[in-house]
């Protein structure tokens, strides 16, 4: 059973709803959002099942641009496909950009055991790295931080004021000290979300400008992304730019949505192709649709249960309900105690930007990943007394004094929470008979 | 023929004051009904929990209790999708949650009775965003609530609703056992924003979350009452 | 022994996903947020995004009128932008020429200048009006650059430009 950190979870809870709103106010002043939401659904759902053909003319459009493209079976080959750019070319600070795969595939880990400084330039992330911590949300990783806490650890790191917490402040102070290692570093990276079949451009859609300064500045430029990245052309980006900043923070865009292609003058740009069991997924026709995911977020801000228990409770590194269900698809043994942490009340399913069926999904797996022998003899429980009718209405006839003796004892329904009272059966029987 | 009204387990263990109100409205309004005997639980929670294969002989016994109806209606929104979703095509389009069926089917035009009362209006997940009975916050399309529709044939209401309308309460079947701690935190909120608008009265289509919030008011021992939507709208019958 | 992208080709083809045919767009395209004056609505998303707004009459020094509209500024780059779009204020550039991209961003403010005629009502336009065909680079900008990753609260000015500005040039005539 999870826990509830009393301290934090209405800060944390109204401040993800916060981010709701915005993207709800923003959705409701596009009269066709819902067409959107439906068109991206289906563009995904098409380039996901003809993954072969888009990749290969992404490979062939990016290739011909001057870019080198590199694919990764798995999160080792992807990691030393890395390691080896900067290796070779004797690179000693990495400066890289929010991706969600570098975390999937312990990039930073890596790279730091060969020497490698690499640094986390996107600021939540930046607070996440110097903590020594993980994010816990896929698009405001630090947002179970307080300011505060950011202000002393601002104060250790970077020598600001001690006990000046302003986010302004702060901001700007990290803005300084990450200038310098961006003057300075070798190579930079970033994240992709999406991949443009039909021109093999990987476009970044940022707000802090700091993926822009890490590829603009260094003579080698490394992009990377998992094969459900992939989008047949231009044309579909239109309808993914329209979705994603509004539902993931409620902005109409991004500042920045960049296009790659071809790498600057005089320096070298790579672009790695990763599967790392997205096949699998591709395979598995109850998680198909994951491959439809945007990594915006929405699902976590919408969740009832994501905003009350943070990222923290959930054993895989995405949490939420599409983190569930990714959990499942990397190692169902070892993540399937994230499966209790939904009520299948459909917020996320329902606001979704590319449709994605995710309590539909939590359903099934539970189907095939029992969890707990608790929950199993509840289950059991449950169905022998409701077997037969006279089995329900034994267990009824003694629940009604049982449970008024269980109150007595001051037995609760959790801490906070009474049995409900059971009724006499009388009225129901004679109510039953009584009209045929 | 009559139609069937579907009594969920813990309608009758709970709340028998529920089917009574179901029976009334519908012969008022002219649709002879009956409840079948022998009902126990359409497997719902089991289901959900994970465990639907063992759910096959309560699937079998509801099938043939139900299978001589054309017309089966229940006062859960959360069991009739159950059954509409996990049955396959048996059921579909024959039964419904008895709120959707007298605004969609039966189409009162007037209700007897009054209720001078302020009632918040508790939209469910699964009434909301599997039965449709009103529109899903996080979507972009016109405001409806059937709910309210049929609320406002009766004289004398005031239905409001929270901040946050449709955000889930927490029950969420073995859920609210298995995660308790989360289950009471989201019950405790819900039951904080119905408060907030001041109501006499907190009513759905859905007695669990009713159930639950329930509990949450017995305990915090706070002056409101919980009503299933039928026992307002049978209140003059 | 089979290459990467073999064994991923390999994975792919064995997975045999239900195939969906590719969604036609037109009619969403066609049905698409539209505005009775872009013009104005691209104003009102530039200062949405935190960017500052002004136009050029004919004849008028871009450089003096970015120092006009920020007279505080320390250093001011002024950069031609393609066209802008009306539902979020996005300014598209393309590769900078005979400059570095960094120029984009390493500036404390930014100024963009583009032709009155050149708004685009939404995404769909704009990348219609990109086409199909392969670009070395490409960027959208929409405000300067920003942050709310301490609590949610905005600043202005996490890594890019602190300050941006468009110059809308007025057409002749």
């Amino acid at each position: 059973m999870r826990k509830i950190d009393h301290a934090k979870v209405d800060w944390q809870d109204e401040t993800l709803w916060l981010v709701r709103g915005k993207r709800d106010r923003l959705a409701k002043t596009i009269p066709e959002w819902e067409a959107l939401r439906d068109a991206a659904s289906r563009l995904k759902l098409y380039s996901n099942s003809h993954l072969p053909e888009l990749l290969e003319q992404f490979e062939k459009k990016a290739s011909a641009a001057g870019a080198v493209v590199h694919w990764a079976a798995d999160a080792r080959e992807y990691r030393e496909i890395i390691g080896n750019l900067l290796t070779e070319r004797g690179v000693k600070r990495f400066v890289k950009s929010k991706s969600m795969l570098s975390e999937e595939c312990g990039l930073v880990p890596y790279l730091e055991g060969l020497g490698i400084e690499a640094i986390e330039t996107d600021l939540g992330e930046r607070i996440i790295q110097l903590m020594g911590s993980r994010p816990s949300h896929i698009v405001l990783p630090a947002i179970h931080v307080k300011r505060e806490e950011v202000g002393r650890l601002f104060e250790k790191e970077m020598g600001t004021e001690p006990g000046n917490a302003d986010p302004t402040y702060l901001t700007h102070a990290a803005r300084r000290n990450l200038r310098e290692k961006f003057l300075t570093a070798d190579a930079g990276m970033t994240g992709v979300n999406f991949a443009v079949a039909s021109t093999g451009e990987v476009v970044v859609c940022t707000n802090e400008g700091n993926a822009d300064m890490g590829t603009s500045l260094p003579k080698l430029q490394i992009a990377a992304f998992g094969i459900d990245k992939i989008v047949p052309d231009r044309e579909s980006l239109g309808v993914f730019t329209r979705l994603l900043a509004r539902t993931a923070t409620g902005q109409p865009v991004t500042t920045y949505t960049t296009l790659y292609s071809a790498p600057r003058e005089g320096s070298e740009f790579h672009i790695i192709i990763v599967d790392n069991g997205r096949s699998r997924i591709l395979a598995d026709w109850e998680h198909f649709r994951l491959l439809n995911c945007l990594r915006c977020g929405g699902c976590m801000n919408t969740c009832p249960v994501y905003r009350r228990i943070g990222g923290y409770a959930y054993s895989y590194f995405i949490p939420g309900p599409v983190g569930i269900n990714l959990g499942i698809m990397a190692d169902a043994r070892r993540y399937r105690d994230n499966l209790s942490a939904c009520t299948l009340c459909a917020s996320c399913s329902s606001l979704c930007p590319a449709k994605v069926d995710l309590p539909d999904q939590i359903y099934k797996a539970r189907q095939r990943w029992h969890a707990s022998g608790r929950k199993m003899l509840l289950s059991k429980g449950m169905g022998l007394v409701m077997a037969q009718p006279w089995t329900l209405e034994t267990a009824l006839r003694a629940g009604k004094p049982g449970m008024k003796m269980l109150k007595a004892f001051g037995a609760r329904w959790g801490k906070g929470r009474e049995f409900p009272d059971i009724a006499s059966q009388k009225s129901y029987k004679k109510l039953r008979d009584g009209n045929k | 023929m009559k139609v069937a009204l579907f009594v969920p387990c813990y309608v009758r263990a709970v709340s028998p004051q529920v089917p009574r109100a179901c029976l009334r409205l519908l012969r008022h309004l002219g649709v002879e009904a009956e409840i079948p005997d022998g009902q126990t639980c359409c497997g719902q929670p089991m289901a959900n929990a994970g465990y639907e294969s063992d759910t096959d002989a309560l699937k079998r016994r509801f099938e043939k209790i139900f299978e001589r109806y054309d017309t089966i209606v229940g006062p859960s929104s959360s069991c009739v999708s159950f059954v509409r979703e996990h049955y396959g095509d048996r059921f579909k389009g024959r039964i419904w949650e008895i709120c959707e069926y007298l605004h969609d089917v039966v189409k009162p035009a007037s209700l007897p009775g009054r209720f001078p009362h302020k009632v918040c209006l508790h939209n469910s997940c699964h009434g909301v965003r599997m039965t449709g009975l009103s529109s899903p916050s996080e979507q972009n399309v016109p405001y409806f609530n059937k709910l309210r529709d049929l609320l406002s044939l009766i004289d004398g209401i005031e239905v409001v609703e929270s901040e946050r309308p449709d955000e889930c309460c927490g029950f969420g079947g073995l859920f609210s056992a298995e995660e308790s701690d989360i289950s009471v935190k989201m019950g405790q909120d819900r039951v904080r924003r119905h408060m907030a608008t001041g109501p006499e009265y907190i009513t759905a289509a859905d007695s669990s979350c009713l159930m639950h919030q329930a509990g949450i008011i017995a305990a915090e021992k706070l002056p409101v009452k919980t009503l299933h939507i039928t026992e307002i709208l049978a209140c003059g019958l | 022994m089979a290459t990467s992208k073999e064994i991923i080709f390999r994975s792919l083809r064995a997975a045999q996903p239900e195939i969906f045919e590719k969604h036609d767009l037109a009619a969403l395209k066609q049905g698409s947020l539209r505005y009775e004056d872009p013009l104005a609505q691209f104003c009102e998303a530039v200062k949405g995004s935190g960017g500052k707004v002004r136009f050029l009459e004919s004849g008028e020094d871009e450089e003096d009128a970015a120092r006009e509209l920020f007279p505080e500024a320390e250093g001011i780059a002024v950069v031609p932008g393609r066209f802008g779009v009306a539902e979020n204020g996005c300014v598209y550039l393309p590769e900078p020429e005979g400059r570095p991209r960094v120029d984009y961003f390493i500036t404390d403010t930014l100024v963009l200048v583009i032709p009155e005629d050149a708004i685009v009502h939404n995404m769909h336009d704009a990348f219609d009006r990109l086409g199909e065909s392969p670009a070395r680079y490409g960027i959208f900008i929409s405000g300067p650059s920003k942050t709310a990753d301490i609590e949610q609260a905005l600043v202005f000015g996490a890594h890019g430009a602190r300050s941006l500005g468009v110059l809308i040039r007025r057409q002749d005539g």
